[in-house]
């Protein structure tokens, strides 16, 4: 009895390994980078100051990378997160002046409802989400280079009042357990990922294709919102590129963190955690390391390839090239 | 015999995860000859024709062509080799034309300085159709555009216009309506008289006696025997795939119609009219099996999806006898109405998704504790109580559904519709592809749901499952009902023709 009970216990351990591959080889890919910082950095990596940096330059893209793995999961893209980003910033800005405690609302409705418009287009419209997201992307960039008048825009001193660091550590706390805990723990995320392995089956199994649609691009409005409301109290001002490297890096970070690009059933919300860990150790170790100057970009894209490979070493015994 | 073999496969042995798919698995197959392959769903035939065709690769094990070492590392150099397959599931490319998929990775014969010919190579792929009997495909067509039964043939002119030593079919005829069966025998035929071999995977032990010389019988990955042709008897062979005997009859055991039971209707159909349905009216009631049968383009795929609300542009209505309109997918869902394609990989299935997703997708509202969140243990749960309860073979329920057979693959679409506690059941061609032994299970399932009061609706093409089974059937031709017969032991197949012809 002992035996067989082993027996069954090894299997579901192996189960587990199997089928969860591509969320575990990013980690190990993580592992390594935070060793070869700590080495190359000479210790650096691992002081509490390196570390707090590490979280002041990660949060954004820990926000929007989770927010990302909703519109990816089904296959789609937000390209416009990072320009809505800035957006949402320079509206919180502009509201501050009136009322600063409207502020933070008023970002996370802006995001919302950019991200409805998004969803809208392409549910109703038919537009490709790809396409409808871009064109959001420029118009939403161009109308924070106008408001901002294509410089900074100072956020009113009262607004920095606040105790920054404890509101945006609890803030963050409780969006990331109630994305986790929608994406995971809810028939919204399960649905989400039926829709990225194939839309047919799932409608013809009962899900709501165009109400999920909708929900997935407003919440990475939300996180946009989220995302810019934080960083504008951070920097205490409002600018044109504020947040806009944030698309890519989020797309960047969830494949590294072990995602497809297409969606299904390899979406989760650790991916964006490693992906994110994976960006920002990056960026912060080599500049920690002392390396590069000139050659930053460089070691960096170097590097990006090694942990890649590191990371995708699952899928090359079923490729047949 | 003992010339060369064309093929021969020794101790083949291939492991998928926890499952050991073959063990051991030796055959010879001679110029000239059709060899059978059969076995239960899950035994392991397709899975050998995959290895010979250079799909897969063999854990152990080693093969032979035309006494020489081969071990092909893709279907590309399988086919180089002289190798083609026909796979069960789609096998061509969607984007591309038809013209495309046939010389798909020879196109190099029409490229002159580096630009294709794209007229020449249309020219070659129509007449390579017409040659094989198939007359109403263009090349120019996109594949997309085709229905499932001509991409098969698009497969079966590809394959032979590489004129292969060896042709391997797997399954390809439950796909094909009887024209297309015709037009694959008679390519068979031809092969043979070539002095080529085929190797021919099926679950129709009927066809298999017809088409096959000899006959490898496969049971749990093994190899149980190979018959001659005069040795080859349908109980036999089906008792050797099973491992048991199976009656002859396995349908229901009852005759006759029962008219003394009340049947209080289940779902009502008026008027409903699309590019494809002229004015069909029906009702589908409780503890009642309906058979809807007709040719395969009759329209009577099209109506099984109309009665979920699939189609926007349905004209008539339908509504469950509680009065509930179902007008989308999501409110027949919510009304308890379950419905199995036809296409069961595209569309009823999460391929990619675990055996636990794919079951508890349309009853994850009921998985929730107050009114939103799902446990892991309320999921596992669910899945693997109707995942043990159809008997799906499977290492866990965390196992992606594409590593399944076909079979089990089906009892997983039937497992996630009876945990959702369905009541109306449009079945789709339920045992498409799929072999005696589950085929059974699946018939005494339907049973034991009319015998709950159950509403069912088969939509089949096999006319034997339709009489075997129907408490009153329906005929269908050129999208209009046209006639509707009661259970009856006197019931011939020929009756039922005329009205679908």
């Amino acid at each position: 009895m002992m035996v067989v009970n082993m027996d069954i216990k090894k299997g579901r351990i192996q189960s587990l390994f199997q089928y969860n591959k591509s969320k575990i080889a990013p980690l190990l890919g993580l592992v390594l980078l935070v060793v070869f910082f700590a080495i190359t950095s000479k210790g650096k990596l691992l002081e509490a100051s390196s570390i707090e940096n590490i979280y002041n330059q990660g949060f954004p893209l820990l926000i929007t990378s989770l927010a990302f793995v909703y519109v990816m999961a089904t296959g789609n893209l937000d390209f416009s997160i990072g320009a809505n980003v800035g957006f949402c910033a320079t509206i919180a800005c502009y509201v501050a002046f009136f009322n600063t405690k409207l502020a933070f609302p008023a970002a996370l409705l802006t995001g919302a409802l950019v991200g409805l418009i998004n969803s809208l287009m392409y549910v109703f419209l038919k537009i490709p989400s790809f396409i409808a997201c871009l064109c959001m992307m420029f118009i939403l960039t161009a109308a924070n280079q106008t408001l901002t008048g294509g410089g900074s825009k100072m956020v009113p001193v009262e607004l920095l009042q606040n105790d920054y660091s404890i509101v945006r550590l609890v803030l963050l706390l409780i969006y990331i357990i109630i994305i986790v805990i929608i994406f995971h723990k809810t028939k919204v995320g399960k649905q989400l990922e039926a829709l990225g392995i194939s839309v047919e089956a799932s409608i013809q199994t009962g899900v709501n294709a165009k109400l999920l649609f909708i929900v997935s691009y407003v919440v990475t409005g939300v996180a946009a919102g989220l995302a810019g409301y934080l960083m504008l109290l951070r920097v205490g001002a409002a600018s044109p590129t504020l947040g806009s490297s944030l698309t890519i890096d989020s797309i960047i970070a969830l494949v590294l963190g072990g995602m497809s690009i297409l969606g299904g059933a390899s979406s989760s919300m650790i991916c964006a955690v490693t992906g994110s860990l994976i960006t920002t150790v990056l960026n912060s170790g080599i500049v920690l390391a002392g390396m590069g100057g000139d050659a930053q970009q460089l070691i960096k894209g170097a590097l990006f390839i090694i942990v890649v490979s590191i990371s995708t070493l699952r899928e090359s015994s079923s490729k047949n090239f | 015999m003992d010339k060369t073999p064309i093929i021969e496969v020794k101790d083949i042995s291939k492991r998928f995860g926890n499952t050991q798919a073959l063990k051991k698995v030796s055959m010879r197959v001679h110029s000239g000859e059709v060899m059978g392959l059969i076995g239960e769903n899950g035994s392991g035939k397709s899975t050998l024709g995959s290895i010979i065709s250079g799909n897969l690769k063999a854990d152990e094990g080693s093969m032979l062509l035309h006494g020489e070492k081969y071990a092909p590392q893709n279907s590309f150099v399988a086919s180089e080799n002289g190798v083609a397959m026909i796979v069960q599931e789609q096998g061509t490319i969607e984007t591309i034309t038809v013209g495309a998929n046939i010389f798909a990775g020879r196109e190099g014969k029409f490229v002159k300085g580096g630009i294709l010919n794209r007229r020449q190579l249309n020219i070659e792929a129509l007449s390579l159709l017409e040659k094989i009997g198939v007359h109403d495909i263009r090349p120019e067509e996109l594949t997309n555009n085709l229905s499932f039964e001509d991409r098969k043939l698009v497969e079966v002119a590809r394959a032979f216009h590489r004129e292969p030593d060896l042709f391997i079919v797997d399954e390809t005829t439950t796909a094909l309506p009887q024209k297309g069966r015709e037009i694959l025998y008679s390519l068979i035929k031809k092969i043979k008289e070539m002095g080529k071999a085929v190797i021919f995977i099926t679950h129709d032990i009927d066809e298999l006696i017809m088409v096959c010389d000899k006959v490898t019988i496969l049971k749990d990955g093994s190899y149980v025997t190979e018959l001659q042709k005069s040795e080859m008897d349908p109980s036999l062979i089906k008792s050797l795939m099973v491992g048991r005997e199976i009656s002859d009859e396995y349908y229901r055991s009852d005759s006759d119609y029962d008219d003394s039971k009340e049947y209080s209707p289940a779902l009502i159909a008026k008027n409903l009219s699309t590019d494809r349905l002229k004015n069909v009216s029906l009702e589908i009631r409780n503890g009642e099996i309906l058979g809807l049968v007709g040719l395969s383009d009759c329209g009577m795929h099209e109506l099984g999806k109309a009665l979920i609300g699939y189609y926007k542009d349905l004209k008539g209505s339908v509504a469950k006898a509680n009065g509930v309109k179902i007008t989308n997918t999501n409110v027949a869902i919510k009304e308890k109405i379950a419905y199995v394609s036809k296409d069961r990989d595209s569309e009823s299935l999460l391929l990619s998704a675990s055996i636990k997703n794919n079951i508890n997708l349309p009853y994850l509202d009921s998985l929730s504790k107050f009114g939103f969140y799902i446990t892991q243990s309320s999921e596992n749960k669910h899945a693997s109580f109707w995942s043990k309860k159809l008997d799906v073979k499977c290492s866990h329920i965390s196992q992606p559904v594409l590593e399944l057979s076909g079979g089990n693959k089906q009892k997983v679409v039937l497992a996630k519709w009876l945990g959702n506690e369905s009541e109306i059941f449009i079945l789709d061609c339920p045992t498409r592809g799929i072999d005696v032994g589950v085929k059974e299970s699946i018939y005494h399932m339907l049973v034991d749901l009319k015998n709950q009061g159950k509403a069912i609706l088969m939509i089949s093409e096999e006319l034997a499952e339709i009489i075997g089974m129907s408490d009153r059937i329906l005929t269908m031709k050129d999208g209009e009902l046209t006639h509707e017969f009661l259970r009856d032991p006197d019931l011939e197949e020929s009756d039922i023709i005329k009205y679908m012809i």
